[in-house]
C-alpha cells in the first residue's frame, strides 16, 4: 500500500487532497493527518490586540454610525435639491426652440409649392427647353 | 510546516446578537473581523478602516429594522470579505499607493510570538508569521480569501463557496493554486520545521 505524502495530507486538510479514499482504509496515514490537524488546531487562537486599539476602533464605529444616522435627513434633502437643480438645468438647456415661426415658414413654402404650375424640382430641366429671349 | 503556520481566528464565544446587544456583539467579533481584514489586506491601517466599515454597515442594518440574519457571525464574515475584496479591487488602480512600513505590519506578529513560551519557538513563530503574511500578499485576492477563510477561520469549502457566492469547484480551484503557491514560497520553512517526509 502506498502511503500519502505529507503534501497529500496537508492538501486533504485544505479539502483538496487525493480522492482515492486511502485515509478511510489506512490508520497510519489517518493518524499522521490527525497529528497535523492537531498542531494546526493548537495554533488556532486569536492574538491579543491592545485594548486601547480596540477601544478606539469601537469609538470610531459609533462616531461614524451616528454621523451617518444624524446626517441622513440633510443628506437626503441635499440629494433631492441637487436632483431638482439638475432636472431644471436640463430642461432649460434642452428646451425646444420656438417652433411657431418655423412652422409658419414651412406652411408658406408648402402652399407656394402647391400653387405653382410646375414643381420646383423640375425647374432646371424645364429651363433647358426654354427659348432664349 | 504550513499546518501550524499561524494563529487562528476563531471568534470569542459569540452568544450575543447585534439586535440584542450590538456593543457586546461587536466586542465579541471585533478581533476576529479585524484579523480577517488584516490577513486579507496586509495593511494594518486599511484593515482598521475596513473593520470600521463592516461594523458601521452592521449597525445601520440593525437600526434600520432590516431582517436579522439567521447566523450573524456568517453574515458578518461575508460583509467583511466583500468589503476587503472591494478594497483589493480598488487598490489595483491606486498605483501611487505605498505599502505600510514593515515594522508596523510586523507589530502584531511580535505580540503574538511573544506569547510562545520558548525563546526559540518565539523566534520561529515570528519568522513563520512574517513569511506567511508576505506569501499571502502575493496571492490573488480570491486565492487569499479562500485560503484565509479555510486556514484561519476553519470554514468548510461549502461555507466558503456560500460566502463568496461561487460554486465549490471554483473554491477548490482557487484553494489548489493558493496551496501550491504557498508551498513553493514556504518550502524552506516547511522543511526547517522537520515535518516533511
Amino acid at each position: 500500500m502506498k502511503h500519502w505524502t505529507e503534501d497529500d495530507l496537508i492538501d486533504s486538510i485544505y479539502g483538496i487532497g487525493p480522492s482515492d479514499g486511502h485515509l478511510d482504509t489506512c490508520p497510519e496515514c489517518r493518524a499522521r493527518r490527525d497529528v497535523i490537524a492537531q498542531r494546526r488546531a493548537e495554533h488556532r487562537k486569536l492574538p491579543d490586540l491592545p485594548a486601547s486599539f480596540l477601544a478606539a476602533q469601537q469609538r470610531a464605529v459609533y462616531a461614524r454610525a451616528e454621523q451617518c444616522v444624524s446626517r441622513s435627513p440633510w443628506a437626503r434633502a441635499a440629494v433631492a435639491c441637487a436632483g431638482v437643480t439638475v432636472l431644471a438645468v436640463g430642461l432649460v438647456v434642452s428646451r425646444p426652440r420656438d417652433t411657431a415661426a418655423a412652422d409658419a415658414q414651412m406652411l408658406a413654402e408648402a402652399y407656394a409649392a402647391a400653387a405653382a404650375d410646375m414643381p420646383r424640382a423640375a425647374e432646371p430641366i424645364n429651363a433647358l427647353f426654354e427659348e432664349a429671349p | 510546516m504550513m499546518a501550524v503556520m499561524a494563529t487562528g481566528l476563531m471568534a470569542d464565544t459569540a452568544v450575543y446578537t447585534p439586535a440584542d446587544d450590538f456593543d457586546a456583539w461587536m466586542r465579541a467579533e471585533q478581533r476576529r473581523v479585524f484579523l480577517l481584514c488584516w490577513r486579507m489586506l496586509a495593511d494594518r491601517d486599511e484593515a482598521d478602516t475596513a473593520t470600521q466599515d463592516v461594523f458601521v454597515k452592521a449597525y445601520r442594518a440593525t437600526r434600520n429594522g432590516a431582517e436579522q440574519p439567521e447566523d450573524p457571525a456568517r453574515w458578518l464574515t461575508r460583509v467583511a470579505v466583500n468589503t476587503c475584496l472591494d478594497r483589493l479591487r480598488s487598490r489595483r488602480l491606486q498605483f501611487w499607493r505605498r505599502r505600510a512600513p514593515a515594522e508596523t505590519e510586523d507589530a502584531l506578529w511580535r505580540e503574538q510570538a511573544a506569547a510562545a513560551p520558548d525563546p526559540e519557538d518565539r523566534v520561529f513563530a515570528r519568522e513563520i508569521e512574517r513569511r506567511l503574511m508576505a506569501a499571502l500578499a502575493r496571492l490573488t485576492p480570491r486565492q487569499r480569501t479562500v485560503f484565509t477563510l479555510r486556514h484561519f477561520e476553519d470554514k468548510s469549502l461549502e461555507e466558503i463557496a456560500d460566502t463568496l457566492g461561487v460554486d465549490i469547484g471554483s473554491v477548490k480551484s482557487h484553494m489548489f493554486r493558493a496551496v501550491q503557491k504557498l508551498r513553493a514560497e514556504l518550502r524552506e520553512l516547511y522543511c526547517a520545521g522537520g515535518t516533511t517526509k
